[in-house]
């Protein structure tokens, strides 16, 4: 798993391609965080990473590198 | 009909509700994805009142919701129902209310009222294209886009499909 293959998994939960998503976006104060966002997120880092967080451990990040790091993290 | 379900009481909307809905439809935030609401009490009790003839036949629920400190923050309507199928729509949260969890447990509860209780094999809803979240939240379970029309899309889903995913968004939801 790369950065990469992480935002582009991230990305395509947005709907909306508008959006940019790189490493360092602060994606909890982003326009299109929301809780329904966040809800969404979960289920995908438990689908496809196998990380189960709480809506509030999700919300603490202060970045998708952040979020990642801990994911991969998870991993090991 | 009073659902009372997961912490939170769905009950059927009063006249009394009418300003509270008129403030939940017209806020600037929550108006840009629904149906025009008109800032007139008088009128949305008018439509209550022919609403609640509905719902002594039980052609429609509308339901308020209630989280368990008294707050009434949310709205639902279940409507349409023929057969096997209904449709939901009216998912409209109070303005600032945080509680993401309570909102949550509205849909579930109108989506487990269609299946469950009034035996529906589908449901179907309606969410604005631009809504992007509440799409996203809504394709959890894995419905199908049979229209678009316009500024909308148009989705059924089946009961199976509900209850195999509902778990998935129940874990996120503790």
């Amino acid at each position: 798993m790369n950065i990469q293959e992480f935002i582009f998994k991230f990305k395509s939960q947005l709907e909306n391609d508008k959006f940019v998503v790189n490493p360092e976006t602060d994606y909890v104060n982003s326009e299109f965080w929301d809780s329904l966002t966040n809800m969404v997120i979960n289920v995908m880092l438990e689908d496809d990473y196998n990380v189960k967080l709480t809506q509030e451990e999700l919300n603490s990040f202060s970045s998708v590198q952040e979020l990642f790091d801990f994911v991969q993290k998870q991993q090991k | 009909m009073i659902i009372k379900k997961y912490n939170i009481i769905l009950q059927p909307v009063e006249e009394e509700d009418a300003e509270l809905i008129i403030a939940f439809r017209t806020d600037s935030k929550k108006s840009r994805y629904i149906s025009e609401t008109k800032n007139d009490i008088e009128l949305q009790k008018e439509w209550i009142r022919s609403y609640k003839e509905r719902e002594k036949d039980n052609k429609e629920f509308y339901f308020i919701a209630v989280d368990e400190k008294g707050e009434k923050y949310a709205t639902y309507r279940l409507y349409h129902i023929e057969n096997d199928i209904c449709e939901i729509g009216s998912w409209v949260s109070k303005p600032g209310y945080t509680n993401a969890t309570n909102s949550i447990k509205v849909d579930i509860i109108m989506k487990e009222f269609a299946f469950e209780l009034l035996k529906c094999e589908k449901v179907k809803f309606e969410v604005n294209k631009s809504n992007h979240s509440v799409i996203k939240y809504h394709k959890l379970f894995a419905p199908i886009i049979v229209d678009e029309e316009g500024d909308i899309i148009k989705f059924i889903l089946d009961k199976n499909n509900f209850e195999i995913n509902r778990n998935r968004i129940f874990k996120n939801i503790k």
